[in-house]
């Protein structure tokens, strides 16, 4: 195991691309520094697409009319005036280890282009439902992560399951974009809950056996002794170095090991609960403890319906209580305790930094099919772990949760605030397809959450 | 202060509305630019940075001067106590500022901007002077392998005539990072590094220039002799700079060369013998002429024409990818001259079905998307971010883009069906559409709750890029092509030139190629006059161009020690430009060299990657086969966006994955024909055989002893020629066109 250089060879170009200091260094820079030293070695961000209900789940609002305050009561915990829906007992019991933020907001209420906006940071041009994934959108911050933080050969920078989020077309924002198509996440679109569960691309086809695999590189040795001045170009050692981290990704026993969740005792993954998304949770933190920098979990391929995400409109005869209920309340309170606390025991919580965060939240009045609509104007996410206060609530919402009241964030800053936790500078600069300047992310660090 | 007053007064006053007199708009605003202040991570951010938003890159001096003068209560200017300006205290690090010490307090800049203050903070007034051109000294120099400090004398032309020396006010902007601009008593300097072949583009408000630094490798040599122009115009070059260029390649290496760049594909294992054992001195001539009247030539090109339109399924639906690529691909068979295709798709009208250049527009949905392609793909030209605002690093305003889209604005398209599978997915498109031309303004939408809508802004008049007068219309999309055509034209054939030397030489002359403008220029200027002229001149005829570049010196080069380490793409042509064979021609290359068949769902056995006119986007709706997912992991683009940048070539984890652990590379391998065969022959014969289709080299003889052993120690043959052949079809050697 050798580390990465930061700066894999990159032709000339592409050293041209990535603005190293210059004007991006002065932006933001100077009062928190460019090379701050990153608290969370590893982020796992549990996307919660369709967008959940704030009031229902951790900013209830109990002494708000009928029709906003919903059917369900609260619990209180042991942070004062953070009640959680009484429907998540035991999400209540770890509010006084999570910071909250509870004034995220932004403009974009539909599904792609604010699901773009949350898995990136970056705001869309157009509120546009159709806001289609192409190589000139933002890339995905587990990318980012992994280019400015690269992890050492053989450990994956950015991992990302089990599913591709979509609400028609893909939802942008999933994978590298144009920071190259190496800093793509390794993507497991296996169900990590079916038994036999693996990762192909760290399988050998059938037939390869040690000895034939030991011959192919006996032979591969044979040619590439005659690479000759070819062997020099930064190509060709691109080209070699990525050989290198395929081998090292097949030999690492690390990491493979950390994809067989068999090795887990029947109790733990018990509790994590025999789920796609739960047994996905249990990978994360397996990932985690192997050492990959940026772990993304995605609830559900779906936005909503039965079984699927929070977009509980009510619409199609899908009652938003009854799923919320028997399917989205139960998952929650039984995966994001279970890992955080997880997390915790093993000693990871230290360095590892667990965010829950949707695209947005949901409408404070109840709609006519007693379901809620899309709310993006007020909306909260978890953070917990590495860097961040505990049993923090950073932003208030309004009376009826429908506005910020008190320190209003958006997603960049959000975004801001993930990368400076990393020990990445927020205002690096970044070039897309058509050279324009961008920094990785436009808003500001919330120093409010930080530790 | 007053003493150092008196030369700073003589030399702007000239500048300024009046004697003595500041001018905001010519002295303050550029030391804003100077100073990064209007820069997009700064004051000039969409947000601005701290309260302070200025305009980005100073384009609207009016505003800003409203902003600094108006704004935060008149604290930023003081002009009862200039010293206590916002503006002045915070630039110069007195009170604390984010983007820290700007300018020094008693430098020029603060000098210049406290006297401006002091003089009442006045804009300027109605017809006074304006820098009209900026003109630089040197333009063009050549320094010692060292590097050095240019000290350039910038030289601003006003409206009135008058020539003056500016260079303390003007902003560098060096298009390599590893220069440094430094402020300096009179002026500014440049500390260039070894190695930099930079463009440093000169700024004074709306006036640019543009000054270009060679560093050389040594003393001048001279010249060597050359026959071809290009080889005559790239020699000169080196020459100038010191540069010992590569050799020339082995016969063995330029035939796999030429075939990749012509053809698409690795020659066969029978050609490549007959080629080395050739004798003609004329033998890489009749080859690349042989190439030229290929197929395969048509079915490269059309490959890439068809990545340039956006030639995709969900939009233009499997039958009009279909029609597309195939109307591609005869232009490219009859060797259709490059403006005749550029004004068919312009001009295209009708069915997608019947007449498939239609489906140009039907891939480009609205006027700025066409015309930002046009521009993109016709011209060379990157106008997108003057959909915004002024583009900051090109001259093209917001107006020149609106008259730009105005030329599209009359397209319009009848959906007469579309049986789309999903009902969500607003992008998708199947069934036959008629472009046409509307006459009159566009249909109001229809159905209940849309108010009809009130007129919008004025519509600008439709113009061409550069143009100074409205088209003549009503079909403007013809009048383009007629000026896009048109000998002469300033962008046209330098844009295609720039285009066809970048699919052989790895590099455009321009690159990107589609991004001309002044602070990037050609490497080249010369030679890409000479490949434009050549291009027009032979009525835009592609295979004489291609030929013309194939057959030089230039083309023909290795790589050896001396540019192997130095960075490969710095534009000298001095040795090749190593890079990733395309996911298309890969996958070919390892179905040709194992003979095993690729089975493309759809199309008959036999199909090559490179006749298959498109894959089906990534969808949740089906899961990709192993043969999609081997061509998106090597970098084929989904055809989205107007721009070769799309496809990828870096190399990834997932493209060693995939050829170590892949179910695909892994099928073929077993399948393979070709080692089938070679298993039954001596194993000798069947490395030399592997080795002349793979890499059209024989194997060394040591590569030939190891080989054997490694073969001979194999209990099952064709399972140890297997490894071999992966090792051979996975080493750099055969991934990369070199």
């Amino acid at each position: 195991m050798f580390p990465l250089p930061v700066a894999t060879p990159l032709d000339r170009r592409s050293v041209l691309k990535v603005g190293f200091g210059g004007l991006a260094a002065l932006a933001g820079g100077t009062s928190r520094g460019a090379v701050a030293k990153g608290r969370a070695k590893t982020i796992i961000f549990l996307h919660q697409w369709g967008g959940p209900s704030h009031h229902d789940t951790i900013d209830p609002k109990p002494d708000a009319p009928d029709n906003i305050r919903g059917e369900l009561g609260v619990l209180k915990t042991r942070v004062p005036g953070a009640l959680v829906s009484d429907l998540l007992p035991n999400t209540s019991k770890i509010i006084d280890k999570v910071c909250q933020i509870r004034s995220l907001h932004h403009t974009m209420a539909n599904h792609n282009s604010a699901g773009y906006y949350s898995l990136t940071g970056m705001a869309p041009s157009t509120d546009d439902q159709r806001l289609r994934d192409s190589r000139d959108l933002f890339p995905a911050y587990g990318a980012i992560a992994d280019r400015f933080a690269p992890t050492p050969a053989g450990i994956p920078g950015f991992v990302a399951f089990p599913h591709t989020i979509a609400d028609g077309s893909i939802t942008p924002g999933q994978h590298a974009s144009f920071l190259g198509k190496r800093h793509d996440p390794l993507f497991v679109g296996q169900d990590p809950n079916q038994a036999g569960f693996k990762l192909p691309e760290l399988a050998l086809p059938a037939g390869i056996t040690p000895e034939r695999l030991a011959r192919r590189g006996e032979a591969r040795r044979i040619i590439e002794r005659q690479l000759g001045d070819l062997e020099q170009t930064a190509l060709a050692r691109g080209l070699g170095e990525q050989y290198d981290r395929a081998h090292a990704l097949l030999a690492s026993p690390r990491v493979r090991e950390a994809f067989d969740l068999s090795r887990e005792p029947d109790a733990i993954r018990d509790r994590y609960g025999r789920t796609t998304y739960g047994q996905s949770c249990l990978l994360a933190r397996r990932l985690a403890e192997a050492g990959c920098r940026w772990i993304q979990v995605y609830l559900h391929p779906s936005i909503g319906g039965a079984k699927g995400g929070w977009d509980t409109h009510g619409f199609r005869g899908e009652k938003m209580y009854p799923i919320l209920k028997n399917h989205l309340l139960p998952l929650m309170d039984q995966t994001l305790p279970t890992l955080l606390l997880d997390l915790q025991e093993r000693g990871l919580l230290e360095s590892t930094l667990l965010v829950w965060v949707g695209e947005f939240g949901r409408s404070p009045k109840i709609n006519d099919l007693a379901g809620r609509d899309h709310w993006p104007k007020c909306y909260p996410a978890l953070l917990a772990g590495a860097g961040v206060k505990p049993g923090h609530i950073h932003g208030r919402s309004d009376k009826i949760g429908a506005y910020p009241a008190s320190d209003a964030c958006k997603p960049e800053d959000l975004s801001a605030t993930l990368f400076h936790l990393m020990g990445i500078n927020p205002a690096t600069e970044i070039r897309d397809p058509l050279d324009r300047p961008l920094p990785l992310s436009p808003g500001k660090v919330i120093d409010g959450v930080l530790a | 202060m007053g003493s150092l007053l008196i030369p700073l007064i003589l030399h702007t006053c000239a500048l300024g509305p009046g004697s003595g007199m500041i001018s905001f708009r010519n002295e303050v605003m550029p030391l804003l630019s100077q100073g990064g202040c209007n820069s997009g991570p700064c004051h000039g951010n969409l947000n601005g940075k701290g309260g302070l938003k200025l305009s980005l890159r100073g384009e609207d001096p009016g505003l800003d001067w409203k902003t600094l003068t108006h704004g935060v209560g008149g604290r930023r200017v003081n002009p009862l106590a200039p010293d206590e300006s916002l503006l002045l205290a915070k630039a110069s690090g007195q009170t604390p500022h984010e983007g820290a010490v700007r300018w020094k307090a008693d430098g020029y800049a603060y000098r210049v901007v406290r006297e401006w203050i002091a003089q009442g903070a006045r804009p300027d007034p109605e017809g006074g002077p304006r820098v009209r051109s900026l003109r630089v000294e040197p333009e063009e120099i050549i320094l010692p392998p060292a590097g050095g400090i240019l000290r350039p004398k910038v030289l601003a032309t006003l409206d009135d005539g008058r020539v003056l020396e500016t260079s303390r006010l003007a902003t560098l902007e060096p298009s390599d990072p590893g220069i440094r601009v430094s402020v300096e008593g009179n002026g500014l300097a440049l500390l260039v590094p070894a190695g930099s072949q930079a463009a440093i583009l000169v700024r004074h408000g709306s006036a640019q220039a543009l000054l270009r630094v060679w560093s050389s490798a040594g003393p001048a040599k001279t010249p060597r002799a050359a026959n071809h122009p290009v080889d005559r115009i790239v020699g000169q070059r080196l020459a100038s700079l010191g540069i010992e260029p590569a050799g020339g390649v082995d016969d063995g290496h330029f035939l796999r060369r030429v075939w990749l760049d012509l053809a698409g594909q690795l020659p066969p294992a029978e050609r490549t013998r007959n080629f080395l054992a050739d004798r003609s001195p004329e033998k890489r001539a009749n080859e690349v002429d042989y190439l030229l009247g290929q197929p395969a030539f048509a079915d490269l090109w059309a490959l890439h024409w068809a990545d340039l339109l956006r030639v995709e399924e969900k939009t233009l639906d499997p039958k009009g990818v279909r029609a597309m690529h195939a109307w591609l691909r005869r232009a490219f068979l009859e060797n259709m001259p490059l403006d005749e295709l550029a004004r068919a798709l312009v001009t295209a009208r009708g069915s997608t079905y019947s007449h498939p250049p239609a489906n140009f527009y039907r891939a480009l949905r609205d006027p700025q998307t066409r015309a930002e392609a046009v521009a993109q793909v016709f011209l060379g030209v990157r106008i997108a971010c003057a959909r915004c605002h002024n583009h900051p690093f090109d001259r093209w305003t917001t107006d020149d883009y609106n008259a730009f889209t105005e030329i599209f604005s009359a397209i319009d398209y009848k959906v007469l069906e579309n049986k789309r599978a999903d009902d969500l997915d607003k992008h998708e498109f199947k069934g036959e559409q008629i472009v046409y031309l509307r006459r009159g303004p566009p249909e109001e939408p229809q159905g209940k709750g849309k108010k009809a809508k009130a007129p919008e802004k004025p519509i600008t008049p439709a113009r061409v890029l550069d143009g100074p007068t409205a088209l003549k219309g009503p079909d403007t999309p013809q009048d383009l092509a007629d000026w896009m055509t048109k000998p002469g034209n300033p962008f046209f054939a330098k844009a295609q030139a720039n285009r066809v030397w970048r699919r052989l030489m790895g590099r455009g002359l321009v690159e990107p190629e589609d991004d001309f403008r002044l602070a990037n220029p050609a490497s080249h200027p010369e030679l890409l006059e000479h490949l434009a002229d050549f291009l027009a001149r032979n009525r835009f005829d592609l295979r004489a161009l291609v030929r013309h570049i194939a057959l030089t010196e230039t083309y023909a080069r290795g790589i050896d020690k001396a540019h192997a380490t130095v960075t490969q793409d710095d534009g000298m042509c001095a040795a090749t430009l190593p890079r990733p064979i395309p996911a298309e021609q890969l996958l070919d290359a390892w179905a040709g060299v194992l003979e095993a068949p690729l089975d493309f769902s759809g199309y008959p056995a036999g199909t090559r990657t490179l006749e298959v006119a498109g894959i089906p986007g990534p969808s949740r709706r089906r899961k990709s086969d192993d043969l999609e997912r081997f061509l998106r992991v090597f970098g084929k683009p989904e055809r989205l966006l107007s721009c070769d940048c799309e496809r990828t070539s870096d190399p990834t984890l997932a493209q060693t994955l995939m050829l170590v652990s892949g179910q695909l590379p892994q099928r073929l391998l077993t399948q393979s024909a070709r080692l089938d065969r070679l298993a039954q022959t001596a194993p000798g014969s069947a490395v030399a055989e592997l080795y002349l289709a793979a890499l059209c080299r024989k194997p060394t003889d040591r590569e030939l002893t190891d080989c054997l052993k490694l073969l001979e120690g194999a209990s099952d043959r064709r399972i140890a020629l297997e490894d071999l052949a992966w090792a051979l079809l996975g080493s750099r050697e055969f991934l990369l066109r070199w």
